[in-house]
């Protein structure tokens, strides 16, 4: 268990300086001393990679630091730099190379009226959470963040924008300035996008290499329980003509408006497999039903709350609750939310139209080409989730 | 770092306080420049120019004119701050008379006190750079951990150390950067040194290091603070080889001061001469000033 996480900027006349912790009486770490040399580590070089945001460790006499730099452009402008996580001896920091950065990021870009000070408490919390998510969360948490779904949004759209017009697009649609190399640093690490520089552009271009979205699946574990008889008639019947129907109108809004219905679908879905009772409840559901009563025992929560829990998905559209003719209850997965990440097909011809309609600079327009060429696997992958389709 | 405030009123001087003064320019001339350009700002609207190594930072607020004068190179948004601060502890204080016709015959005086508090929260920032092993660390140390014994044995800095230091400065205090001095931590130093008013050079007063210096140390302090004052200080002097000051100061063309970091007797006089560059009483040249390279051949 961490000890404390802290942010730091950088006063061009005090040097390092803490502008917020958690715990309040938290000293490890934070002397000038240490502070001016994570500084240096973290900032070492004159390359562009040695400028960027990125994650280091460091292990110290008594104990271990966790840090993330937000980069030599935030850095410079005094705005807080550095998130440290304060660890004991015996951790090792680099269980949080992906929470740190998903914490740090949330705190850039809400630097400004400094309110992030307020949410530190929280993000530190949700530090040890995520170091517990399986990696469909993780990729689900980068869909739950409004600013980094405005930014697929736009790459699934265009395949490769400028970070400058990115940057733009981001305030007007989302409302909020940010720095897209801190945003993006992370979706870069995840293989989802890539970044480079194009001869006469003034700023960085970025590339989407793997679409990412969420996706409603039909449960086979579900539905192959309910035709091998393991559910009674009065439950199997009802169940199946429910699910199919929902599957047809769901299918129809896909047809109808793509882009509108999987944003949409990330927005709501997202929040369900992030809670970690929800999300407990879907991963015993995708095994196969369960009558709703045996579910608190598994779950280790009260009754009341897992019933709670299941309204919530049922209104989402995820469960179904039917009873059978003894008065149980089962409760069914309508549809198993699931994390897709595509290779980006569609845009090999849109680039090649924009090309030729010189809607974006033909170099820029050759450059995605040739990221999309590397980058192109035999088949679209997704996320193995330990249910089978 | 802060030097003076003038207020102004239908061009007549209500207050003002020079803490270091601008020996350099024409002040009179500059100010009723500034005062002139401040009058037809907008209220609590912050303007600045740029005077060679100086900043006017300047507001004008119910047709009375606040200016301060900055090093040029100190943090612009803080000198900001500290006029907004500056201008609403005047106006608490004298608001009715600068609105009447009262301000004519008020003793503005007393405002000293406050203005030299506003002046004491922006550390003078003091660069220490030099060589690897030329004694910045214990320079710094001799300064700030007066009782601590100097380091018996040399270890390299990393990238930086920082130390504050409220010595005899009042108002001001002074955050000493010490810069690591190694090759691979010059390339760094523009991360560290900005909003630098002072550089104190350090050699170890032999040929080799005043080399180095000139080579290395030079281009990179004149490309981010041109405008900062500088002095050398000829270090190991007990070193029976050691170049005397004087000469250290001319191949290096900056005023070089005598020392023995490693020595306690000389922490009176380190202050002293840090004071004195604080102050401008000593002796210093502009970074932006000190020959280049191949400036060298042509002072010897």
């Amino acid at each position: 268990m961490p000890e404390g996480l802290a942010v730091l900027k950088w006063d061009n006349e005090l040097g390092p300086v803490v502008t917020t912790k958690t715990p309040k009486k938290l000293m490890k770490g934070l002397d000038p001393t240490t502070a001016m040399r994570v500084y240096g580590i973290a900032t070492m070089g004159e390359t562009e990679e040695s400028q960027r945001p990125g994650f280091t460790s460091l292990v110290l006499d008594e104990f271990k630091l966790a840090v993330y730099y937000g980069g030599l452009n935030n850095h410079l402008k005094g705005h807080p730099s550095m998130v440290f996580l304060v660890l004991g001896q015996e951790e090792d920091p680099d269980v949080y190379k992906d929470a740190l950065p998903e914490i740090a990021t949330q705190v850039f870009l809400h630097a400004e009226d400094e309110e992030y000070i307020g949410m530190l408490p929280g993000l530190y919390k949700q530090i040890v959470r995520y170091t517990q998510m399986t990696p469909e969360q993780r990729q689900v948490s980068i869909l739950n963040d409004p600013i980094r779904r405005g930014i697929l949004r736009i790459l699934m759209r265009n395949g490769t924008v400028e970070s400058s017009i990115l940057e733009q697009t981001i305030f007007e649609e989302v409302g909020r300035e940010i720095d897209a190399d801190i945003v993006l640093r992370p979706l870069v690490k995840a293989g989802i996008i890539a970044t480079g520089w194009v001869e006469g552009l003034s700023s960085e271009v970025i590339y989407l290499t793997r679409a990412l979205f969420l996706l409603r699946n039909v449960s086979i574990n579900t539905v192959r329980a309910v035709k091998s008889g393991e559910i009674p008639g009065e439950v199997a019947g009802p169940f199946l003509d429910e699910t199919k129907d929902f599957h047809r109108n769901y299918s129809a809004d896909l047809r109808a408006d793509l882009h509108k219905t999987i944003w949409r679908e990330a927005e709501e879905l997202s929040q369900y497999l992030l809670d970690v009772d929800s999300y407990e409840i879907l991963q015993i559901l995708r095994e196969g039903p369960r009558v709703t009563s045996e579910l608190p025992s598994m779950l280790d929560l009260p009754e009341a709350k897992v019933k709670k829990k299941i309204k919530e998905l049922e209104k989402a559209d995820i469960t179904v609750r039917l009873k059978d003719d003894a008065g149980n209850e089962h409760v069914l997965l309508k549809s198993n939310p699931k994390v897709a990440t595509v290779y980006p097909e569609w845009l090999i011809q849109s680039t090649v139209e924009s090309y030729t309609e010189e809607d974006i600079p033909s170099r820029q327009a050759i450059h995605y080409l040739e990221v999309l060429k590397h980058s192109h696997p035999s088949m679209a992958s997704t996320l193995d989730v330990g249910e089978s389709d | 770092m802060i030097r003076e405030i003038h207020v102004f009123k239908d061009n007549q001087i209500l207050f003002k306080d020079v803490v270091v003064p601008n020996n350099e320019l024409d002040s009179d001339g500059v100010m009723t420049l500034v005062s002139t350009s401040a009058k037809k700002l907008q209220e609590w609207t912050i303007d600045s120019m740029e005077i060679e190594r100086f900043r006017y930072v300047y507001m004008n607020s119910n047709d009375t004119q606040f200016i301060l004068t900055m090093d040029r190179q100190s943090s612009l948004q803080k000198v900001e701050e500290a006029l907004m601060r500056t201008v609403s502890k005047f106006m608490t204080a004298f608001e009715r008379d600068i609105l009447s016709d009262k301000w004519m015959s008020t003793d503005f005086s007393p405002y000293g006190v406050a203005f030299r508090d506003i002046v004491t929260r922006i550390p003078v920032k003091v660069c220490l750079a030099g060589h690897g092993g030329t004694g910045k660390t214990t320079l710094l140390e001799l300064a700030t951990m007066p009782d601590q014994a100097p380091p018996s044995e040399y270890v390299p800095t990393f990238f930086a150390d920082k130390a504050f230091l409220e010595g005899d400065f009042a108002p001001y205090v002074c955050s000493i950067f010490d810069l690591g001095g190694q090759d691979r931590f010059v390339q760094e130093w523009n991360k560290i040194i900005r909003a630098g008013s002072v550089v104190v050079i350090l050699s170890d007063s032999t040929e080799e290091n005043i080399e180095w210096t000139k080579r290395v140390a030079f281009p990179a302090l004149k490309s981010d603070l041109p405008y900062a004052r500088a002095i050398a200080i000829a270090n190991k002097q007990d070193l029976p080889d050691a170049l005397t000051p004087e000469e250290v100061g001319m191949m290096l063309d900056v005023p070089a001061y005598g020392m023995q970091a490693n020595n306690p007797d000389f922490r009176d006089r380190w202050l002293e001469i840090l004071k004195d560059l604080v102050f401008e009483t000593i002796e210093f040249r502009i970074v932006g000033e000190i020959a280049g390279v191949q400036d060298y051949d042509r002072l010897w």
